[in-house]
């Protein structure tokens, strides 16, 4: 089980540095090949999602907490943000209670390869 | 996972008056929750066996667990227990990974796990913001209009200045009825009426053309209905308002400069110029 079973919390950072993975990356390095998704143009900022995961693992975030990223358009990006999605996918279930709560239907469950 | 729901509190947020959606998800957060506690509590008996030595591998959980094991019956830990977990976990995972070409980020930021985060979205500000009827080219009248409006008003009043100083309009003396002057010239700007009396019938030259004139001009809007800004897409209008002035413009200057005596036709730079203010 994860890391709130045990009465811990997942910790954030605010170095993070962004890379572009590919598919088959993160298929390797996370567990199950379901993920997921956050349509931007449709997210309201109301963080449903972060106060109903029983697992603490989705994060609406400072764009301050990219410290770098791999090309000068990603950073701009992040910095003229209004917010940043992280998740966790380790701790993650997909149980997609977050999807299931989001007013605004932002949120998705999907698989890597789409 | 989570199919079954916390009908308490499912129920009581029914009846808070919540969505059913809301109350669902908040419900299976809860049932999950639940569930996960009663885990914790029979967890930590088989916590303990695990050797601290044995080296992390597998998914996170598991180191996880191996690190919570030296933490015994914690629960929550202090941080300063957490950053010792972390180190212990960061250590762990030098020797796991060290040296490993093409690792991706700065792993193991927490406790034995890939701290790869995924970056979900970025939500760009437009995403939240709702634009309500379209932007518009538009400026406030102050300062934008005043302002010019002023340098103007302070430009036409220098030059009027200049001009008061430099230009002589002296009132004559009293009109003598038996005196006429010759030219008996009107005001400049009637002057291009007075031009077309000379070609024309008084009745044509002094009602007709001018009324046919003005009402054209009053039917102007009517008339041309194009709605565009750009000269480009108002060519007709126009040449149609070019020819207007043009035409008047050259009534007033023959009227004023090449009508001399009798209203004959005079060169102003042959026999002088037969025009007053």
């Amino acid at each position: 089980m994860g890391l709130t079973d045990k009465g811990l919390h997942p910790e954030i950072f605010d170095d993070y540095r962004i890379e572009t993975v590919d598919a088959q990356w993160l298929q390797e390095r996370v567990k199950p090949k379901r993920h997921i998704g956050l349509t931007p143009e449709l997210c309201i900022l109301c963080r449903a999602c972060e106060d109903v995961c029983p697992w603490e693992c989705i994060w609406m975030m400072s764009p301050e907490i990219v410290a770098d990223a791999e090309s000068a358009e990603v950073e701009t990006l992040a910095e003229t943000a209004a917010a940043v999605f992280v998740i966790d996918d380790n701790e993650c279930t997909r149980c997609a209670i977050c999807v299931e709560r989001c007013p605004s239907d932002a949120l998705w469950l999907g698989r890597v390869a789409n | 996972m989570a199919e079954e729901i916390d009908q308490q509190v499912y129920d009581d947020l029914i009846a808070q008056g919540k969505s059913e959606r809301v109350a669902t998800a908040k419900a299976k957060a809860a049932a999950v929750r639940q569930q996960k506690q009663q885990q914790a509590a029979e967890e930590p008996a088989q916590q303990a066996q695990p050797a601290a030595s044995s080296p992390p591998a597998g998914d996170g959980g598991q180191a996880g667990g191996q690190a919570a094991a030296t933490m015994a019956e914690a629960g929550v830990m202090t941080p300063e227990q957490r950053q010792e977990r972390v180190r212990q976990a960061l250590q762990a995972k030098q020797g796991e990974t060290g040296g490993q070409a093409g690792e991706k980020a700065p792993s193991a930021k927490f406790a034995g796990q890939e701290h790869t985060h995924r970056l979900l979205a970025m939500v760009p500000p437009s995403g939240i913001q709702q634009i309500r009827g379209k932007q518009e080219d538009k400026v406030y009248t102050w300062p934008h209009l005043i302002s010019s409006e002023f340098i103007a008003l302070m430009a036409v009043t220098a030059g009027l200045t200049v001009m008061a100083v430099f230009v002589n309009a002296p009132l004559l003396a009293l009109a003598n009825p038996t005196n006429t002057p010759n030219p008996s010239k009107a005001p400049w700007y009637f002057m291009g009426l007075q031009e077309l009396l000379l070609y024309f019938h008084p009745m044509v030259a002094g009602v007709t053309i001018p009324t046919v004139m003005l009402v054209g001009l009053a039917a102007v809007p009517y008339v041309d209905r194009n709605p565009s800004r750009r000269p480009e897409n108002r060519k007709t209008i126009i040449v149609a308002f070019t020819v207007f002035m043009v035409f008047w413009a050259v009534l007033v200057m023959v009227g004023s400069f090449f009508r001399g005596p009798g209203l004959n036709w005079v060169w102003p730079w042959v026999d002088g110029l037969w025009f007053a203010l």
